[in-house]
């Protein structure tokens, strides 16, 4: 009988891909790719909860939370994009080296 | 044990594991935006994957048309509106990729000392029921208020999404203006 796939494995997985994400995040310099490394946590944040619905006795109610999660998540990028293209009508630029105008 | 065999599913497992992990990477990794765009794409993708061979059905399908309907295509139209700046160097310099790296290994590290560590509360083989109808009673009665919390967030993200995108048009409008008047805003760049 081949090993079931357990709770670890799912952790594990969810931990690669936040990994990934803070270094999207820390590398880019493209506000939008920064945005895509965010999604990626997000994403690694709900594959933790609805796992430990399915194999611990939190039940159904970690899938709600994955559900919350994923509803601020979009209501994140409207706002994020939004900014971003804001910025990009003023300064003609998302390279977030480049966007240093408030520096004191 | 389980309706599906378990060979199946650590099959499934693992190819959506793959899916996930290996577009993430190519998400970070591509020098064309677009590019990235569409990698990440793939990586919603295996993450529903994920979802529904861990019986949460509706959350999977919530993922397909929340992310990848709606999220992946607000992503693209940033891409093309900000076009000129897409497929230029989006890297930063060398020392901050060896930083980003470093950071994420220590990261994964620290995770996975914890999910090691932790005596988790495990219960035994769960059998996948449908999950509609439990979600929608949580939601209606233990979490009724977050649910419509959330109505609210999605509405004043709407709402401020739109604002901010319209006022700059207007200012625009009245620089604009202004600059025919031949009082205009100084612009640094450009």
């Amino acid at each position: 009988m081949a090993p079931a796939v357990t709770l670890t494995d799912y952790l594990i997985l969810s931990g690669i891909l936040f990994s990934i994400g803070v270094f999207g995040v820390l590398t880019r310099k493209n506000a939008i790719a920064v945005l895509m490394g965010v999604e990626l946590m997000l994403n690694a944040a709900n594959i933790n909860l609805v796992a430990f619905s399915k194999f611990t006795d939190a039940g159904v109610v970690g899938q709600v939370f994955a559900l919350f999660s994923i509803v601020i998540a979009a209501a994140e990028v409207a706002v994020a994009l939004a900014i971003v293209i804001s910025i990009y009508k003023v300064t003609r630029t998302i390279d977030l080296d480049k966007e240093d105008t408030m520096k004191g | 044990m389980s309706a599906v065999p378990s060979t199946v599913h650590l099959l499934f497992f693992y190819f959506f594991a793959a899916m996930t992990i290996a577009s993430a990477l190519l998400v970070v990794l591509l020098r064309n935006i677009v590019q990235s765009a569409f990698a990440l794409f793939f990586t919603l993708f295996g993450v529903a994957g994920i979802y529904i061979l861990l019986g949460a059905d509706f959350v999977g399908v919530t993922q397909v048309l929340i992310y990848i309907g709606g999220v992946m295509i607000l992503i693209v139209f940033g891409v093309m509106l900000t076009h000129n700046s897409y497929s230029v160097d989006i890297f930063n310099r060398l020392g901050t990729l060896v930083m980003g790296t470093i950071s994420a290994i220590v990261t994964f590290t620290i995770i996975y000392y914890a999910i090691r560590q932790v005596p988790w509360r495990l219960i035994g083989y769960k059998a996948s029921i449908p999950t509609t109808r439990p979600i929608g009673t949580l939601l209606m009665t233990d979490y009724l208020l977050p649910f419509e919390l959330a109505s609210v967030l999605l509405v004043l993200a709407m709402v401020g999404a739109a604002y901010l995108i319209r006022s700059e048009l207007r200012v625009g409008k009245e620089r604009k203006d202004r600059d025919k008047r031949g009082a205009g805003l100084e612009r640094k760049d450009a």
